[in-house]
């Protein structure tokens, strides 16, 4: 079975490798998360991340390589994440796969991490089919996008400032729940009644988002209380804030899907991963990425792999790093 | 027919990363050149054309681990890793300071750390001020040598000119030494400094 394609991505805070076959089926999806790591920083450490990668990287992708019970010679394709995200990071998997595509003689497919996530719904049995409109709302990205085809995509809509998930990240630290505060706001607010506060959410033009307002509101919110108070209070903050973000989201997909005449909506990233904005998305009949694969993943550049355009072998061993679009 | 003869030697600590393939019994480089450490992989292609030797002829990777430059080491050892890897051979990890040392015996090498400081070895592996390095009158090389040579002349070391071989990280020098000596260390790069937000922490706590 010389036909399966391996997926490596080290662009932020996880050191990533999976193995699918040709046809997009996912074999192992190994994860490691540095989350612990920089929980203390209160945040990523670009220095700290790119030191644990390089140790984490060849574990990863051999635990990916015995999980789907394979060799690297069963491998057909390499794709690796070339950017956006921390170049050091990004450094460390492209290095990586390059020596690998080098000695090994694999065709590598330099992958945009971005694609990679919109890629991550055209993994398994139901896969979904281009055209539709997209979400990808992470905490480095919130853009709206026009998926027309497997190998690309058109940014309709961005965000001004915060992306989604710094939105909750920042919030969560307000209300100190510690790094990373997504997940941690998310339990939280499944406790809280999110009727007890209003946080509006600044309207921009066009499909853009703001979420820089909201988080300063919540900062507002938060000074009015001592410390009993705001303990009382933490998790009806936590699930109003959660709220008003994921109503902004929502907002804006409808508007969108009127906007570009799309029927299919489809949501990536890891801000997907919140338990409120599924359950929202699920009444809207919208797709979501399986959860394995809503946060940064193999699979999902292995995916993209699978349709990105193959690369000479000049072309590849000189391939470099990019931080941002 | 393919006798894993051959070993593949680089080394990316510094601005200009070094390869060569070495012959293993004659211990001499067959091949060899300098590159931008971004462009390793590249040039290592092209060495293994020009030196028409298969990759199927290489019986080992040795690879300088520094101390230097920390993404450009990362690129170094993560390059040698996955060859390594793929080839299914082994890998040796040997300090840049000993391949300078091997093409100027006798000599105090220093590599720039930046920040006004440099890496050598002194019983340990230290990061220092310059000021701070017993020259005694001795010839000191390396980039460190380089940057820092007002200060290090000054107290009466002898830097040779810029331009002088000396200075350079030759790999072919890391496959000799690393067979010679056997100072084989752990493929991870020597790293002397915490990272910046560590450091931060530490004189901060309460940050
Ligand atoms: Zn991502």
């Amino acid at each position: 079975m010389s036909e399966l394609i391996l997926g490596l991505e080290t662009s932020c805070d996880e050191t990533a490798a999976a193995l699918i076959t040709a046809d997009g089926a996912v074999l192992s999806n190994v994860i490691s998360s540095q989350a612990d790591l920089h929980a203390r920083f209160g945040g990523v450490v670009p220095e700290v991340a790119s030191r644990r990668h390089l140790e984490l990287v060849e574990p990863v992708v051999s635990e990916a390589l015995v999980e789907a019970e394979a060799t690297l010679s069963d491998v057909a394709k390499i794709g690796v994440t070339q950017g956006p995200g921390l170049v050091g990071a990004l450094l460390v998997g492209l290095s990586y796969a390059k020596g690998l595509s080098w000695a090994a003689q694999i065709p590598l497919a330099p992958v945009d991490h971005l694609h990679g996530h919109v890629a991550s719904l055209f993994l398994g049995d139901d896969a979904l089919e281009p055209p539709f409109l997209c979400l990808l709302a992470s905490g480095g990205h919130t853009l709206v996008l026009v998926v027309n085809d497997h190998a690309g995509f058109e940014v309709v809509g961005g965000t001004r400032d915060d992306a989604a998930g710094e939105a909750f990240d920042k919030g969560a630290r307000l209300l100190g729940l510690g790094y990373p505060g997504g997940p941690a706001l998310d339990r939280l607010a499944r406790t809280g009644d999110p009727s007890t506060h209003t946080f509006p959410i600044a309207r921009v033009d066009g499909l853009d988002f703001s979420f820089s307002g909201v988080k300063t509101a919540l900062l507002y919110a938060v000074r009015e209380l001592d410390e009993t108070a705001l303990a009382e209070r933490r998790a009806d903050l936590a699930a109003s804030y959660e709220l008003a973000i994921v109503d902004a989201l929502l907002q804006r997909i409808e508007q969108a899907a009127e906007h570009t005449h799309m029927d299919t909506i489809a949501v990536v990233g890891g801000v997907a991963a919140n338990s409120a904005f599924r359950a929202r998305l699920a009444t809207l009949g919208a797709r979501v990425a399986p959860l394995p694969l809503c946060t940064d993943n193999g699979a999902m550049i292995a995916s993209a792999a699978r349709y990105a355009p193959n690369v000479s072998k000049a072309g590849y061993l000189a391939v470099d790093a990019y931080s941002s679009r | 027919m393919s006798a894993r003869d051959h070993v593949l030697a680089l080394d990316t600590a510094t601005d200009v990363a070094s390869v060569a393939i070495v012959e293993t019994t004659r211990r001499e480089a067959v091949a060899e050149l300098e590159a931008r450490p971004s462009a390793l992989l590249a040039r290592l292609d092209d060495l293994f054309d020009t030196a028409r030797v298969e990759k199927t002829a290489l019986g080992g990777v040795v690879v300088g681990v520094g101390p230097g430059r920390y993404t450009s080491l990362r690129i170094g050892l993560a390059t040698a890793k996955a060859i390594a890897t793929a080839l299914k051979i082994p890998i040796t990890g040997v300090s840049t300071l000993d391949a300078l040392v091997a093409g100027a015996p006798g000599a105090v090498p220093l590599i720039d750390a930046r920040r006004g400081e440099v890496f050598m070895h002194d019983g340990e592996l230290v990061c220092v001020a310059p000021e701070r390095v017993a020259v005694d009158g001795r010839l000191c090389v390396g980039d460190g040598a380089v940057a820092y040579r007002a200060e290090l002349e000054a107290r009466g070391a002898t830097v040779p000119g810029e331009s002088d071989p000396r200075h350079r990280v030759r790999a072919a020098f890391l496959a000799q030494g690393a067979g010679r000596t056997g100072l084989a260390l752990p493929v991870e790069p020597l790293y002397l400094r915490a990272p910046d937000a560590e450091r931060t922490r530490k004189e901060f706590p309460q940050a």
